[in-house]
Order: structure tokens, then C-alpha cells, then sequence
């Protein structure tokens, strides 16, 4: 554990030098604790975890956003575990305390070729819904589409510099919504 | 959107990571008490018998205690600006206790007689409302730099930063400010530095959210 600690650690001070590959390692990595953290913090307020997902996706966005903030000589770890769980209880605030209806019998219901809006689709999904022009475009290329960088300002006859901005300011715009959904 | 999409959009996101916070507070702050100063120096200039001033002891300490205030202040503030923040500064102890040790120098070397004048001095009024307004430029700038904290609590971390940018207008102030009696720095001083606290803690709770 010490080990991938100082791993962890030395891809992030990678990361901040702008090497992408590490930082896609990191990110990566990070997964299983986040899940992990986030879970543990649902279960013990006794929450159902329909919401996890969504935890999940706004705690890597957090982390994206403010590794700035994460400085070498703190332990990488508990800065994470401590963004998670903050992250987990606004989680909890913002959804109130709501019930629960179970899907299955629902699910029945319905005839099978029905699409069903929204269900399955996370917070982060539907807000790209939000954001307008270019940057709706980039993050459509490269979230849903997968495409990379290059390859979305091809396709959107933009500079790949004009992209990579465009990219940056969608993903805080994200965050920006996140951040106002839950007032 | 799967969570693979989200880690590989995100990696995509290669815009460099600004400055440290703390460095980048500093450059704020700094900005704000230099055009802080020259408000300062263009409305009512420094006291005239600065100089000679600076060898008393009271007016050491009462510089001494904001100084301290802002040190201790700037650090609880780097702190309250992590999400794992630590918490109890305990170093935010020591501007307090510093003055409260020259006033009772104070209350030992003068007689009884004295302390009530000594405590309400000249110009009271002008410590409240004057070291606020000194202390708003630096406010706005470390509002505006700290928004890109992730605090644990932003009441904290607003309270802090209020009380750093609190004591750096005292801090302007008393270059100007004749009232030196420790009494009346710990009352009007204390005073004027917990407006600007309040007014830190209510923005933070507004501005911090992340």
C-alpha cells in the first residue's frame, strides 16, 4: 500500500507537469478508492447507494479540478479520502433525504423497447445537456464519441489549442452546474 | 456516460494547473494593502512622529500583535483551504496573547485613574470604520483568489481570511493611528478585526462552496 501510495503521489507530481499518461494512470487508480470511500460514507448515514454513481463522477471532477490545491508534501491518501467524503455529504444534502422507489416491479411494466430517459444516465450525463455552443460540441466529441483532443477539433474545424481551452472551460462549466444544482 | 469516458475526458484536460494558492493569496493581498496604503497616504498620511514612534514599546506591541494576527491567520487560511484541513490553529493564539500581556504591562505601570481615557482614546470611531475600509481591497482579492479552494468547511475558511485581511488594514491603520494604549488596541482593534471576521465568514459561506 505505501508503495502505490508513493506512486500514486509521483503520477500526480507528473500530472501537474502535464503528463497525461500518468495522470490518466492516476485517475484510474483512484477509481477503486473513491468507490470505496464514497460507499462506506453512504452506507454508514444508512443510505441506499442509487446515488454512488453520481458521487463517484462529481469526486473525480472535484479532484480534476482542484489538484492544484494538493500540495507534495501532504500524504495524497487522506487528501483524497477527505475530498471524497465532502464531496459524499454534499451528495447527501443536496438529495435531502428522498425515497426510494424500487425499479424492478416498475421495470416490468413497461413495454421492453421503451427507452427509458434518464434512468441509468448519471448527473454529469445530463448536464452536459446544459452546457451551450463549442462546449457542448467538445465534450460530446470527447466524452460520448471518444474521441481525443485532436481528433474533436478536426471534426469540429477548430485548433487543436482552441479545443483543448474549449475542453477546460466545458469541464469547469460542469462543475460550475453541479455546484449550482444543489441550491 | 460510463466512468471510463469521464477519467479519459478528464485526462484530455491538460490545461496546466495555475499557480499555489498560497502564493498566488500572497500576490493578491499583497496588491490589495499596497493600493490599501496609498489610499491611506493620499486621504491622511502616515502619523507625523512615526520615526520616533517606533521606539515605544506600545506601539511595538500594537504592531507586533497584527503582524502576528496575520501570520497566524495566512496560515490558518492555507489550511482551511484543504478539504483535509487540519484545524485548530493554535498559532492564532499567540497575537491575543501578546496583547493581552502588554495590557497588563499596561495596568501595572499606570495608575487606575488613567484606564478608562487610556482605553477609549481619541478617535475610537475611526478605528472601527476606517480599518474595515482598509481591509476591503485586500478582502476582494483574497475572495477572489480563494474561491479556487476546495475548504472543508468554506465558514472556516472564510472566517480566516477575513481575520487575516482584518489585521492587514489594522495593520495600515495604525501607521496613520496615534491611539497606542494597549487598552485601546485591544478593545477597538479587537473590534474593528471581528467586523471584518464576520464579513469574511458570511462571504465564505457564500463564495467557497465548491
Amino acid at each position: 500500500m505505501e508503495d502505490e501510495e508513493q506512486q500514486w503521489a509521483l503520477w500526480m507530481q507528473a500530472a501537474a507537469e502535464g503528463d497525461q499518461r500518468s495522470y490518466r494512470r492516476l485517475l484510474d487508480a483512484l477509481v477503486p478508492l473513491i468507490t470505496a470511500v464514497a460507499r462506506t460514507c453512504l452506507a454508514r448515514n444508512g443510505r441506499d447507494l442509487s446515488e454512488l454513481d453520481d458521487v463517484v463522477q462529481e469526486s473525480l471532477l472535484a479532484i480534476h479540478l482542484k489538484r492544484h490545491l494538493w500540495d507534495a508534501s501532504r500524504p495524497l491518501v487522506p487528501w483524497v479520502r477527505a475530498l471524497v467524503v465532502n464531496k459524499t455529504i454534499d451528495s447527501m444534502r443536496r438529495r435531502g433525504r428522498r425515497i426510494v422507489v424500487p425499479i424492478e416491479p416498475l421495470a416490468n411494466m413497461l413495454p421492453a423497447d421503451t427507452p427509458q430517459p434518464d434512468m441509468g444516465r448519471s448527473d454529469i450525463e445530463r448536464l452536459i445537456g446544459h452546457v451551450r455552443g463549442r462546449q457542448r460540441l467538445v465534450l460530446e466529441a470527447i466524452a460520448l464519441k471518444g474521441q481525443t483532443v485532436r481528433e474533436a477539433a478536426d471534426s469540429l474545424g477548430m485548433s487543436e489549442g482552441a479545443a483543448r481551452v474549449t475542453l477546460h472551460r466545458a469541464i469547469k462549466a460542469i462543475a460550475e452546474l453541479v455546484r449550482k444544482a444543489r441550491t | 456516460m460510463k466512468l471510463d469516458d469521464l477519467v479519459r475526458t478528464l485526462a484530455e484536460d491538460t490545461q496546466q494547473p495555475r499557480l499555489p494558492l498560497g502564493r498566488q493569496l500572497t500576490v493578491g493581498l499583497a496588491t490589495g494593502a499596497a493600493l490599501s496604503c496609498a489610499i491611506l497616504l493620499v486621504t491622511a498620511g502616515v502619523r507625523p512622529d512615526l520615526p520616533e514612534a517606533l521606539l515605544s514599546w506600545q506601539v511595538l506591541a500594537k504592531f507586533a500583535f497584527a503582524g502576528l494576527l496575520m501570520a497566524a491567520a495566512f496560515a490558518a487560511s492555507l489550511d482551511a483551504a484543504q478539504p483535509d484541513a487540519r484545524g485548530g490553529s493554535r498559532a492564532l493564539a499567540a497575537a491575543p496573547g501578546l496583547l493581552a500581556a502588554a495590557v497588563g504591562a499596561e495596568l501595572l505601570t499606570t495608575p487606575a485613574g488613567t484606564w478608562g481615557a487610556a482605553a477609549s482614546g481619541r478617535h475610537p470611531e475611526l478605528c472601527l470604520v476606517v480599518v474595515p475600509a482598509l481591509s476591503a481591497l485586500p478582502l476582494i482579492a483574497a475572495v477572489a483568489t480563494l474561491r479556487r479552494a476546495a475548504p472543508a468547511s468554506p465558514t472556516r475558511l472564510g472566517l480566516a481570511m477575513g481575520l487575516l485581511c482584518g489585521a492587514l488594514g489594522a495593520f495600515v491603520y495604525m501607521l496613520r493611528c496615534t491611539d497606542d494604549a494597549p487598552l485601546f488596541v485591544a478593545i477597538w482593534y479587537s473590534a474593528a478585526i471581528a467586523l471584518v471576521g464576520l464579513a469574511g465568514a458570511l462571504a465564505g459561506r457564500r463564495a467557497f462552496r465548491w
